[in-house]
């Protein structure tokens, strides 16, 4: 065993002292347009595509407007059928934070987000080289201006289009506007979940700052996301100390994330002042989580100017491995929470005029024309070109066609998998080969807990890309020791520990995998993963599809279910039916070593999330286990007995009971067969209704309580596929439909055993 | 509480009725008056209307169902409300199919016995009272208990498996023991071309039930078409009830018969000028007219018995046999014995129009109290027939044939008819049947009776 790379030595000192938290500024900004192009950070045609993209984001938000009460002329009639919330009000927050962004910096965005998705575009396809914007809109034949032309209106049609549910739209109408992405100019996702984008954006940061890339990525979320606990989870993953201390090795760099909150007062309805927070500047949450405070600020949000100029220096400072920055935009909408919302009821008439009166788009108009910037005229070819750019785009966006309803479930899964490493991946770094390496006994067996690591080790080997984190995985080898000796191996790099957060650990896996890497993730109970459920079940199932296809996630969350061992019932459950019933996930759950190396290589290398399920009562099961490149492909049961009287199908732990009952059975002359699943999604139903119609006779087995159990899918299944093949009904054996029980005579009564499976048998025998 | 919606009971002999058709369906809301649903009766199909308002709750017999009159076919309250679990109990004794008849005597002369203490049957239609016909429903045979592969195995054997006997739960059926049950029927041996087993697979026949005709036994595709062409079918619902009631009055009602030959010849001359001045009378009406006023005549032919009592009705509720494709009808004309020879042919035309339509109500169908079956217009020289459950008597009238008759020395060629009367030899005798037989004959043949008819 190779020496701890870091050991703690704190010392007790109780001397009395005070925290002075530094001072958080606000609206510092002082300048101008005309100190801006003189410095030279803007030039005049930056300021007037400044001008054009606040139009083209409220043109679009106006329109949508219209629709809803019949008013958008071009499209009379137009049966608009999306959501409604609109940031009108907030152009200069979009626009002045995009401008900042270099085209390969990323953003995450949310259901307020056409802005956001809008001016990223724009911005980026403004800097595209020709050939970048060719690739854009592969058809035209046009050259210079007139394509960047093509490409800006190809980039507002595809917006339309998405908002009107078309194949057309950049998510082939999967998305919508709250989910709205365009992962080609680095827009990973709006997101529907309030703050749920946020640890995306912290994951896709962490991978920045892995790949030592020089970008950067904006995190956008309202006011009301930063009382929403993975929010504020996120602002302490991004600024652990680990990331800039000696811990980082040769390399101390924060991570390169803007959280930018759009600070437009309203959660919903719910007031930022004086009603559900209780600091009266959001921009103070810096303070709690580092001792810089985040280099916290607060911006006008309704000044674009101000905003770019805060959003570039704070690019700068990731850049310099100084982030992460949290910036406070305050800013205002005009309308509603979404249009159905009469506003009349939380706030005054008074109060929204004073805000329309500052408004980003008139001021910076009235800013240009001071400046000598632009002429009326200038400005005025402008206005008419937004506009008639949005008609065509519109008119041609409710001309696309629907996505085909046969393709309802295309960008469920993808069929995309990892064979071979790209040649920069493969060069990986080891320090010290030794330590993490598993012994065979004499017969070539390991355990099924040394299997898991040696499958995670040989991944890692092969691909730079695949890192794995999570509580107490480092020094400690986590709970388990299962994972001893990886950061000896590969360096707190790719190994390390997280804070307590399992809705990070499962979010940043989702952000890291969206910007390249391919994460294992580890759940020290499964249990906790109902902690991670938005991220797990909305973020990591969900975002393939609802791209349209445009991203993959190769990520896999492992799980320790506890069950057995009497830790009672917050630290017992087999859960993986419930995630298998959510469509985007791939759930495995091995019952071997052999199976459980194999599936977990597998898994490694898909590019669809994995579950991956293990248990804490099979770690210390031993078998032979292939050494070097051994897989399990998922979605492919196995027979682990062969019989011809009666099938055990199931997975997990049961197997191994099912395979002692069907021991006890052959005494009486009966042969049972077990089919152990190990992937309950994608499910091998060809194998299972093969084993029924051999045998007539189905025990479905799993350690799960039965009521919701997948055990009833296949039950299901094999009723409806299989019902002929059926000489006696299709039974279940599974836990108790109650809570796992610390007593361990409760406990063993809770469990199914080999005797339960046995008695299933001979009831339909 | 929800009300239960009954099977009503259309006619007075009605035990059972299989519902058609639901014109509602759960969860719809009701009105009163609204049509729930179409029955049909042993007679007739008739739409059944609600009584109450509310939520069709529950149907508790579907479209094609058969269950007994009163039986609850349906649930009808507020939604939500919950339906009892167990049917509640019919809320009277099942009402007596048929009042006492009016005026029914009070039997004179012997008194059933008090003592011992049969139970007095009551006085509903003795022929078919509904403990005779114990659980009417015509149900489905009970639902074989079958595993799903074992009647897979049956289907690929193209047998049978009612026979099997299961050694599963509950008797249930298993693959093992339609294995055996082949075993013992000796299936291995089994001789058959793929094309006949073919036929007897798509047929559902059971190829262990046919003898082949080819060689060595072999079964052939035309020993599957005869075991086809013989297959049992199932009777109509009308030919069922046929079935009973006649069964039933054949076997427990002691027929005896009486011929007579009435000589028509007058009487057809007769009809025959009626006709030429436009009177529509036809031979049965007069016939009718006949029998109405034999039976005031001889009371004793229109009256029924259960063997211990004896109802003579005071009125004349005469049925009239009608053949239709479908089987055999009886409307019943009302108070036959207040008509003129007019008013009997009338209402005997519009019934008969009725029945052919069938459009009779389940009323006028039930009640008579004397029937005639006329098959004169299918040249019959003779026959007999069964009398009505609920009645005594029932004359059965053959053609009329040109015959050499010796009159007065001579032989004349006359139009001569034969009646036959069947009775229920527990009411009268011998005796008394010839001279209500001749009694009818005489006013059939007396021209001064007929021509004040009409
Ligand atoms: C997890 C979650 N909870 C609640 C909602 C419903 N909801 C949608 S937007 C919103 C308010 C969000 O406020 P804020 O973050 O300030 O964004 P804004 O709408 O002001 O842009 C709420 C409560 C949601 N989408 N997701
Ligand atoms: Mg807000």
């Amino acid at each position: 065993m190779s020496k701890p790379n870091y050991l703690s030595f704190v010392q007790p000192d109780f001397t009395p002292f005070e925290i002075d938290c530094g001072r958080i500024r606000g609206y510092q900004y002082a300048g101008r347009l005309e100190v801006e192009l003189a410095a030279g950070r803007l030039t005049r045609e930056q300021t007037l595509e400044m001008y054009e993209d606040m139009l083209i984001v409220r043109e679009v938000e106006d329109m949508i407007v219209r629709l809803r009460s019949g008013a958008y002329d071009p499209l009379p009639g137009y049966n608009y059928r999306g959501p409604t919330h609109v940031s009108i009000g907030q152009e200069g927050t979009a626009v002045g934070a995009c401008t900042a962004l270099h085209p390969a910096d990323r953003i995450t965005s949310t259901h307020r987000g056409h802005g956001d998705s809008l001016a990223k575009g724009c911005a980026a396809i403004r800097r595209m080289s020709e050939a970048e914007l060719r690739s854009r809109v592969p058809g035209s034949t046009a050259g210079g201006a007139a394509l960047l032309e093509e490409a800006l209106e190809d980039h507002v049609f595809r917006t339309i289009a998405e908002l009107f549910g078309k194949d057309d739209g950049y998510c082939r109408g999967r998305g919508g506007g709250m989910h709205i992405a365009d992962f080609r100019i680095g827009h990973l996702g709006a997101n529907a979940i309030v703050g749920g984008g946020v640890p995306i954006a912290t994951g896709a940061a962490m991978a920045l700052r892995y790949q030592r890339s020089p970008n950067v990525v904006c995190c956008f979320a309202g006011d009301g996301a930063y009382a929403n606990g993975v929010v504020l989870e996120s602002l302490n993953f991004a600024a652990q100390a680990q990331w800039t201390n000696h811990l980082a090795g040769d390399r101390p760099f924060g991570l390169p994330i803007i959280f930018l909150i759009q600070n437009n007062l309203y959660a919903m309805t719910g007031r930022a002042v004086d009603e559900i927070l209780g600091v009266r500047h959001l921009a103070r949450r810096g303070a709690g989580f580092a001792d810089n405070n985040l280099h916290a600020e607060v911006v006008n949000g309704m000044d674009a100017l101000a905003v770019f100029d805060a959003v570039r220096r704070a690019a700068d400072l990731c850049r310099a491995g100084l982030g992460p920055v949290l910036l406070d935009a305050v800013t205002y909408r005009y309308y509603g929470h979404s249009l159905g919302d009469p506003r009349v009821e939380y706030r005054s008439k008074e109060e929204e005029a004073a805000w329309r009166a500052v408004d980003p788009i008139d001021r910076f108009r009235a800013a240009l024309l001071a400046a000598g910037a632009a002429a009326e005229s200038d400005l005025a070819a402008i206005e008419q070109r937004v506009r008639d750019r949005n008609t065509r785009a519109a008119l041609r966006a409710a001309d696309a066609p629907d996505p085909k309803p046969e393709e309802v479930l295309k960008f469920m899964y993808t069929t995309s998998r990892c064979d071979a490493v790209p040649e920069p991946h493969r060069n990986v770094r080891v320090l010290d080969a030794e330590a993490a390496k598993v012994k065979r006994d004499k017969d070539g067996r390991i355990t099924y807990r040394d299997a898991i690591k040696e499958g995670m080790v040989e991944e890692m080997l092969r691909d730079h890309r695949v890192i794995f984190y999570g509580e107490d995985v480092a020094e400690y080898g986590n709970a388990f020791k299962l994972t001893k000796g990886m950061l000896e191996m590969f360096g707190r790099e790719r190994v390390f520990n997280t804070p307590i957060s399992e809705a990070c650990i499962c979010g940043t896996a989702v952000g890291a995998a969206m910007a390249g890497l391919r994460p294992i993730v580890e759940l020290m109970y499964m249990d906790f993963a109902l902690m991670a459920s938005d991220q797990i079940s909305n973020q990591a199932a969900k975002w393939h599809y609802m791209s349209g296809g445009q991203t993959t996630l190769p990520l896999v969350i492992r799980a320790s279910v506890g069950g057995g061992k009497g830790y009672g019932g917050q630290h017992s459950q087999t859960l993986e039916s419930v995630f298998a019933h959510i469509p985007g996930l791939y759930v495995v759950y091995p019952a071997t070593a052999a199976d459980a190396k194999g599936l977990i290589k597998a898994a490694v290398r898909d590019d669809n999330p994995v579950m991956y399920v293990e248990s804490q009562l099979l770690y210390s099961e031993k078998g032979v286990v292939p050494e070097g490149d051994h897989l399990v492909p998922i979605g492919v049961a196995d027979i682990k007995r062969p019989g011809r009287d009666l099938t055990f199908v199931g997975w997990g732990p049961a197997i191994l009971d099912a395979l002692k009952a069907a021991e006890i059975l052959a005494k009486d002359g009966i042969e049972a067969e077990v089919v152990d699943i190990r992937s309950l999604v994608p499910l091998d139903e060809e194998t299972i209704l093969r084993s029924v119609a051999k045998t007539g006779r189905c025990v479905v087995v799993s350690q799960a309580v039965q009521i919701g159990s997948f055990t009833a899918e296949i039950a299901a299944r094999i009723a409806e596929k299989a019902f002929d093949e059926l000489d006696a009904p299709v039974v279940r054996v599974g836990a108790k439909d109650g809570i796992a029980p610390q007593s361990h005579i409760l406990e063993a009564a809770f469990l199914p055993n080999a005797q339960d499976m046995v008695a299933a048998a001979r009831r339909i025998l | 509480m929800p009300h239960a919606v009954a099977m009503p009971k259309p006619g007075q002999f009605t035990e059972e009725c299989t519902i058609l058709k639901w014109h509602k369906r759960e969860g719809d809301p009701v009105a009163k008056g609204d049509i729930l649903f179409e029955i049909e009766t042993d007679k007739a199909n008739m739409e059944v209307e609600s009584f109450y308002e509310g939520t069709l709750l529950k149907i508790v017999v579907s479209e094609g169902g058969t269950v007994p009159v009163q039986a609850t076919v349906a649930w009808i309250g507020q939604p939500g409300e919950a339906i009892p679990a167990a049917p509640p109990p019919p809320l009277a004794p099942p009402a007596a199919p048929i009042p006492p008849p009016p005026a029914a005597p009070a039997p004179a002369g012997p008194v059933v016995p008090a003592a011992p203490p049969m139970p007095a049957p009551a006085p509903v239609a003795p022929a078919l009272a509904p403990a005779a016909s114990a659980p009417a429903t015509t149900a489905a045979p009970a639902r074989l208990r079958i595993s799903p592969r074992a009647r897979r195995r049956a289907r690929e054997a193209v047998i049978d498996p009612a026979p099997i006997l299961g050694s599963g739960p509950g008797g249930r059926i298993l693959e093992r023991d339609v294995m055996a049950y082949l075993a013992a029927q000796g299936y291995d041996r089994l001789r058959i071309s793929p094309a006949a087993k073919d036929l007897a697979r798509r047929e559902g026949v059971d190829i262990l039930r046919l003898r082949g005709s080819g060689e060595a036994g072999r079964i052939l595709i035309e020993d599957v078409r005869r075991a086809i062409a013989e297959r049992p079918r199932p009777m109509s619902r009308m030919r069922q009830v046929i079935a009973q009631r006649l069964t039933q009055s054949f076997t427990t009602t002691p027929h005896f018969f009486v011929t007579v030959s009435a000589d028509l010849t007058d009487l057809l001359k007769h009809r025959r000028r009626l006709k030429e001045l436009g009177e529509p009378y036809t031979v049965t009406d007069f016939i009718a007219m006949a029998v109405v006023l034999a039976l005031r005549e001889f009371p004793d032919f229109n009256a029924r018995t259960d063997g211990r009592q004896v109802w003579t009705f005071s009125k004349v509720h005469l049925g009239l046999a009608v053949s239709l494709d479908s089987g055999l009808v009886v409307p019943v004309i009302r108070n036959a014995d207040d008509l003129s020879l007019r008013e009997l042919h009338d209402t005997a035309a519009a019934l008969v129009e009725k029945a052919r339509a069938g459009k009779l109500t389940p009323d006028e169908m039930t009640g008579g109290t004397f029937t005639i079956s006329n098959m004169g217009m299918l040249d019959v020289e003779n026959f007999t027939a069964i009398i009505n459950p609920g009645e005594g008597a029932i004359l059965a009238v053959a053609s009329t044939q040109e015959t050499p008759v010796a009159r007065g020395g001579t032989v004349e060629v006359r139009s001569m008819m034969k009646m036959t009367l069947s009775a229920d030899h527990r009411l009268v005798d011998g005796a008394a049947a010839a001279r209500f037989i001749n009694a009818i004959r005489k006013r059939l043949e007396d021209p001064a009776v007929w021509r004040a008819w009409a």
